[in-house]
Formats: C-alpha cells, sequence, structure tokens
C-alpha cells in the first residue's frame, strides 16, 4: 500500500507521551473537595459515630432519591458491598452470572462459597442471553441469579425478573458500570432483590471508592445496614458483620460527584458519539451504543472488531494503540475471565458462543474526565491509520 | 434513655451538651491532609496508588518492620492476616472471648472456626497458659489481641507458636504505639494487624494495615488485596478481596501519622488528670499505663469493684445519660448469638472480669476541663450511688 506509517509500532514517537488510561476519572474542582475537607475537619467527625456521619447521611437520602429507590446504603468498599448482598440475599450454592461481571461481584461469591455457573451473553447487546439463562435455569440446582448490567447500558431486566419468578430464584444485579442508567425511565438500582453500585476511579461516580447497595426490601436493608458494621451491639443475636463503613471524606466526594452527574454524563456523550462519527467508515469497526437502557451513563466506549475487514485482530489493534500509550483492552479475555485461577466454574463452552466472540472482538478505549476530544480524534486516527496500513503492520507481527 | 435516669444528677440537661466518645479522633494538620490530597488530585489513581505505598513505606519505619500491607479497613486487615497465615489445613484459630465484638466475625469470614480461650487476670489478655487448654490437632492460628492497656506477653506468645508451629498473628489495634520486650510492635509473630479507623490512634478517616517481616507472606497478602492479582484463586479459605485503601485515606494517615509524636503529651496530660481523680474514688481502679511499654497513654480503662456502688452496665447507664460515652471492656463474644460455629468452653477469668472494666472518655473530642467533670459525675455516682438505683424504680 502506502510508504511504511508513522505509527509507533512501526518504530514512529507514541502519539501520546503520558499513558491514557481506561476509566472515567472524574472529579471535583480542587476548590470544592478542599471546602468539603476543611469542613469535615472542623466537625471532627471522620466516619461512623456510634451512628453513621452527617455526610453519609446526607449521601444516602441524596441516592434514593436520585435512584427512585427505597434503599440505597453507602459502603466503604464495593468488594464488600457484594459480599454483603451476596451473603444476605443467602445464596450459597450454584450462582448464575456472565462473563462480563465485575472482579469485586466474581470475589463475593468465593466468600460465600457460591459455585459460578456461566450463562452466555448475547453477542449483539453484550448483555445476558435469557435463552441461556433459561436453559441453566431449567436444568435446575441454581440458588440465584447475579446479573451484570453490560457496557453502560442494562440488562433485560424485565425477562430476567420473569424469569427468576418463574424459577423462584432471587435475582441481584451488578450495577458497577450502570449508576444513572434507566430501564424505560426507571433507574438501575430498583431492579431485583438489590443491586451494587461501585463508586470506584473507572466508573462515571468515581473517586469516592466505595459504592451503594440499592434495595426496595425493608428486611434486606435492615440486614444489609447490620452487616455494614456501623451499630455498637452488645449482648444478644448478632449477624456476622462485615464492616464497610464509608468515611465522610468519601460521601462528600461522591455527594459532589453526584451534583455533577448530569454534567459528566453530557460530557460523556460527547466523546461516545465523537468515537462513532470518527470511525463510522472505518470498515471492520463498530462503535457499540449502550444496550437495554432507555438513559444511558455512557461510561464506557466499547468497540468490536472484526477482523476480516479491518485488516488487523482485535489483539493486534490493542497492540498498535498500546504502542501509542493509549490503554485498550477487551471487555472480559476469556469467559471465565472474571474468576482468574478458580477451579469451581461450572461452564459449557459450546453452550458459550457469544461470550466467546466477545472475548475475540471487543475493544474497549479510553472516555471520561482525563480524555478530550483532541485526544478521541487522535486515537480514532491510530485506529483508521491501523486500517489503511494493515497489511505492513501484520508483516511486523509476523504474519 | 428513661427520664428517672436523666434527672438524677444535673436536672432536665444533660451535663455535657455533645456527646464525649473514647474515640481519639486525631486531627491532623489540615494543610498536610491537603498537600498530600493535590499529589493525587489531578494525575494520579484514586487508590492503592503512590500514597499507599509512601505510607506503606512510612508505617514500615515507624513499626521497625520490613513489610507494610494497607488495606480499606483494620477488620478486613485482620482477616486477610489471619486467611493468609493460618495452617490452610486445619480448622480452628484459638482468640481470647474477652476482645473485640467483631473477633469471631473476622475469624469465620477467614474460614475458620473460632476456639475461645481465657486471659490472664492480671494482663486481661490472652496468655501461654490461657492458649494451652484451647491447643488441639485443629489449631491453625493463634489470634492474640494486645489489651488496651500494656502488652500481652508477645515474646513468649511467638515462642509458643514457633514451637508448636502454630503461627500467631498479633491484633495490634490499640497498640500501635508501644514497645514489647524493647521491640516496636508490629514485627511480632507471622503479622500483626492495625486499624487507622478515626477512633484509633491514627487517623485515616478509615483504613488498615498489615505489618510482617515474612517477605513470602507480604507478597501473599498483596496478591489478595487485588482481586485482579489474585483472580479469586480460592475458595472461602484465602480469598482475594479488592481491599484497596483509597489515596484520599492514605493522605489522611500520612497528614496523622507526620502529627503523631504531637499527640503523646496531649494524652499523657489527660491520663495524669484522670490518675489523681481516681485515686479518691473508692472502687474505681485505673489500670495504669506502664512506661515500659511506651504508652500513648490514649485509653483509660478502668476497674469497678466493691466498695463502688453500683454495678458497671449501671454506671455506664448513668454516665450516657450525661453524654459520658464511656464504653464496656468488654461484654464477652461468647454473650451473643451468632449464624456460624464457635467453640466456647468455660472460661471462669473472663466471666469474673467481663463485667467490670469501663473505658472512660478521652481523645480528640475530649478536654482537660472535660476530664475533670467526667471525675465530678463519677464522683457524684460514688457518693449518691446506691440512692440513685432506688430512684431508678
Amino acid at each position: 500500500m502506502s510508504a511504511a506509517p508513522s505509527l509507533a509500532i512501526c518504530g514512529g514517537k507514541p502519539r501520546f507521551s503520558d499513558a491514557l488510561a481506561i476509566g472515567q476519572f472524574y472529579r471535583p474542582e480542587w476548590a470544592r473537595y478542599e471546602e468539603a475537607a476543611r469542613d469535615i475537619f472542623f466537625r471532627r467527625y471522620y466516619v461512623s459515630q456510634r451512628a453513621v456521619g452527617p455526610l453519609v447521611v446526607q449521601l444516602q437520602g441524596r441516592l434514593q432519591d436520585f435512584l427512585g429507590v427505597k434503599h440505597a446504603l453507602p459502603v466503604g468498599n464495593a468488594a464488600v458491598g457484594f459480599m454483603i448482598a451476596t451473603h444476605v440475599v443467602g445464596l450459597r450454592g450454584r450462582v448464575v452470572v456472565t462473563p462480563s461481571l465485575s472482579a469485586e461481584a466474581a470475589q463475593s461469591l468465593a466468600w460465600s462459597n457460591c459455585r459460578p455457573v456461566l450463562a452466555d451473553i448475547d453477542p449483539a447487546t453484550l448483555q445476558v442471553s435469557t435463552a441461556s439463562l433459561r436453559s441453566l435455569l431449567k436444568d435446575g440446582g441454581i440458588e440465584g441469579l447475579l446479573v451484570p448490567h453490560c457496557c453502560a447500558g442494562a440488562a433485560p431486566v424485565d425477562e430476567i425478573e420473569a424469569l427468576a419468578s418463574e424459577y423462584d430464584v432471587p435475582a441481584y444485579y451488578d450495577a458497577t458500570q450502570a449508576f444513572g442508567c434507566k430501564v424505560s425511565g426507571r433507574s438501575v438500582g430498583t431492579f431485583g432483590q438489590a443491586e451494587v453500585f461501585s463508586f470506584d476511579a473507572t466508573n462515571i461516580l468515581g473517586m469516592a471508592h466505595g459504592g451503594c447497595l440499592a434495595t426496595n426490601d425493608d428486611a434486606l436493608a435492615a440486614a444489609f445496614k447490620a452487616m455494614r458494621g456501623d451499630h455498637v451491639v452488645g449482648p444478644g443475636t448478632s449477624v456476622q458483620s462485615a464492616t464497610a463503613r464509608m468515611s465522610e471524606i468519601q460521601a462528600a466526594v461522591a455527594l459532589m460527584m453526584l451534583d455533577d452527574f448530569e454534567h459528566n454524563r453530557d460530557n460523556n456523550q460527547l466523546q461516545h458519539r465523537c468515537y462513532r462519527d470518527r470511525l463510522r467508515n472505518t470498515p471492520g469497526i463498530r462503535v457499540l451504543r449502550p444496550t437495554g437502557a432507555s438513559y444511558s451513563n455512557f461510561q464506557n466506549v466499547v468497540g468490536i472488531v472484526e477482523s476480516e475487514h479491518f485488516g488487523l485482530s482485535r489483539d493486534q489493534l490493542i497492540a498498535v494503540l498500546r504502542a501509542e500509550n493509549v490503554t485498550a483492552e477487551p471487555l472480559f479475555s476469556s469467559p471465565r475471565a472474571p474468576f482468574g485461577e478458580r477451579s469451581d466454574v461450572e461452564y459449557d463452552a459450546r453452550l458459550l458462543q457469544g461470550a466467546e466472540m466477545a472475548a475475540q472482538t471487543t475493544l474497549q478505549l479510553p472516555i471520561g474526565g482525563r480524555v478530550t476530544i483532541e485526544h478521541i480524534e487522535r486515537i480514532c486516527d491510530v485506529i483508521n491509520e491501523a486500517h489503511v496500513h494493515a497489511d505492513f503492520i501484520r508483516s511486523k507481527f509476523g504474519r | 434513655m428513661s427520664s428517672v435516669e436523666r434527672s438524677w444528677a444535673l436536672g432536665d440537661r444533660p451535663l455535657f451538651a455533645e456527646p464525649k466518645p473514647t474515640c481519639n479522633l486525631d486531627r491532623p494538620n489540615i494543610e498536610k491532609f491537603l498537600d498530600y490530597s493535590r499529589s493525587f488530585y489531578d494525575s494520579g489513581p484514586y487508590a492503592n496508588a503512590h500514597l499507599c505505598r509512601q505510607l506503606e513505606q512510612r508505617l514500615a519505619q515507624f513499626h521497625d518492620v520490613k513489610h507494610v500491607i494497607a488495606v480499606t479497613s483494620g477488620f478486613w486487615a485482620h482477616v486477610l492476616a489471619m486467611a493468609a497465615a493460618a495452617l490452610p489445613e486445619r480448622r480452628e484459630v484459638i482468640a481470647p472471648a474477652f476482645g473485640y465484638r467483631r473477633t469471631d466475625d473476622m475469624i469465620a469470614w477467614a474460614g475458620y472456626v473460632p476456639h475461645f480461650c481465657d486471659i490472664d487476670p492480671k494482663t486481661l489478655s490472652i496468655s501461654v497458659d490461657t492458649i494451652k487448654p484451647a491447643l488441639g490437632e485443629q489449631t491453625a492460628l493463634i489470634l492474640a489481641p494486645h489489651p488496651m492497656v500494656n502488652c500481652c506477653d508477645a515474646d513468649e506468645i511467638e515462642e509458643f507458636g514457633r514451637l508448636h508451629g502454630i503461627p500467631v498473628v498479633f491484633d495490634s489495634v490499640e497498640a500501635a504505639y508501644r514497645k514489647c520486650h524493647n521491640r516496636r510492635i508490629g514485627g511480632f509473630g507471622a503479622a500483626e494487624a492495625f486499624s487507622m479507623h478515626s477512633p484509633k490512634l491514627l487517623n485515616s478517616f478509615e483504613g488498615g494495615y498489615i505489618t510482617t517481616n515474612d517477605g513470602k507472606l507480604a507478597a501473599e497478602l498483596r496478591r489478595m488485596r487485588d482481586v485482579r492479582l489474585a483472580g479469586n484463586r480460592a475458595v472461602g479459605r484465602a480469598a482475594a478481596l479488592n481491599a484497596h485503601l483509597s489515596e484520599m485515606h492514605a493522605a489522611m494517615a500520612l497528614a496523622s501519622l507526620d502529627g503523631v509524636e504531637e499527640q503523646i503529651p496531649a494524652h499523657r496530660r489527660k491520663y495524669d488528670l484522670y490518675a489523681a481523680g481516681l485515686q479518691t474514688l473508692e472502687g474505681l481502679q485505673l489500670i495504669e499505663h506502664k512506661p515500659r511499654y511506651r504508652p500513648d497513654y490514649r485509653l483509660i480503662v478502668v476497674s469497678v469493684s466493691e466498695p463502688w456502688p453500683l454495678s458497671r452496665d449501671e454506671t455506664l447507664r448513668l454516665l450516657e445519660a450525661e453524654n459520658v460515652l464511656a464504653r464496656p471492656y468488654y461484654y464477652p463474644l461468647t454473650q451473643k448469638t451468632v449464624e456460624y460455629p464457635r467453640i466456647c468452653p468455660p472460661l471462669p477469668v473472663t466471666a469474673a472480669v467481663a463485667g467490670s472494666h469501663i473505658v472512660l472518655p478521652s481523645g480528640a473530642h475530649v478536654s482537660e476541663e472535660d476530664v475533670k467533670k467526667i471525675i465530678e459525675v463519677l464522683s457524684r455516682i460514688g457518693r449518691k450511688g446506691s440512692a440513685l438505683r432506688l430512684r431508678r424504680y
């Protein structure tokens, strides 16, 4: 084709001097953070004081209003939030999950001695395949469903709830990627028995580095609270605590991020659109719109790479981008990826074709607070050049 | 609280308008906290990054230990330390029933069965003699908490563990500043677990850490706190936990550590006031901080006995009515009912001392003036006590 491209993988200078990471990385303006910190230092209440601190209480109310849910209980650590949810929902056996489950949710199963059973995903939406769910439930022996809302969209909640009630198993959700998303106007956070959010840097309500447990069920909420451990208990019956108090500074940051939600969400949408526009005419790569949600937070950009049209495999494209200092990642590297080396994951590879395909073809790209439109233009230029010079680059990979 | 209790001493208002807790609630220098915060704010990761590494190095110096692993809270520091250090083929963890109210929960999360042991009546802590009756073929680990005042015999317990091939993890939450046998707390046993929850000596808002001189154990703990590294390879025992400390909390911990030495004289002054005041109150005995343990003088523990006119719990209720949030030390863990198996042999010393100790308010919300008022309240309770008990009905 043309002369050697200037891409870093071909020996050119990387287009980004500092690494551009995956993750939302939004944060409040410094002056607001400083003011919040000074207020907390003035009050001298830093975390629960025989009760939760004032900002944690305020955050709980704001989250409940925002999500339209009866209980939204802040926790200081999202992974422990998942442990609490799994423990309280009462699962101790086989639990159906998908390969796009967050690592925190996956790990909670181990702590409750649950065995993950992998359901397939729908390759068109990347959400759980309800046909696969039904067939696993039909086979019997399933104790519950732990379903992620994937890629800034939402799982097919109506079908899942119908299946859960038909087979009389609890369903709860990994909502780490879906804060602020809605299904037909109803917020994620209100579905199933409970939903767990994470406020770590990868998510739109980030930086606070905790999460929250959302449920409309009073009894579950009471049990969540008791396990979270902000109450001092004396003698008597006591639940097994899993301490996860949120601190006042975490709550302060989460409150500010909640104030900024619409602004950051709109910024995500703008960036998402920029990726779609810039890659619209590039053969073999398609930027997925968030699926299943009537309103999305646009916190993830996921592309699907069809190598026969693009000219490079998804992994080759990742290598091209990494050479430019751009972090690009598969949604998951294999269907059992969230479970690492765990040996007790149940799955039938023949029934995970959607997941297998997603493992081969998905590509997450940076979006959020540390990304600009100019960055996205540069990233898309790299992808376009990679396509144009695919033959040359492939020869670099030796095939 | 009932109106009867309310009206006993000072009319319709509590003595203190604001609650006076036993919590330290250290307020570090705000400018330092902000300076540390700035270093992650614009470009750094928000958790488990360079401020956490800096904190781990500083804590390693503070405790004179090779490795520090910073985690999300003291609770999970204990769970991870026990899960990593215990003998995996065995079932039981020995711990005193006279201890932190969530000790058995932590042991259960680590994947083991709590086997309670008694305490030494002099030190109020676990000792080799109290461990021995609980030791058996299923002993996987000894969890040895340092008491609120002074230290358990860490040397002897460490040696006992070594002799029997049983790892020892020390719960050093209240002992962070201390020395034992002239060694800094932090380097004993297989590992030691600490909390930086705001009531403790160091305030990271919320947080915890594990210290160890064992490089292999440290590497295992670093894997366990990062679910992406550990890939949750095990079920139950030794499962991984995404237990990262946030950079905000690390910033707070660093600022708190910068000012730790300045805390000690203030604690000392209040301790001395308590010591002088309590001397005149018959039936209340202050547990002395012994200089050889390099005390921080932060915790004020008294025992309640004859001729004090009221029980420990009655005294606590009256104090609470005045907004003096003194705490029991402790309710033994055997007094609560839980949903997981535990081994609860008879523990005579625990039973004998369980209802007799109080932790009195101290820390940043309690001034020297407040200490004087608290002693005055106690002295009134001492004088009028039996009458108060009658008036409650």
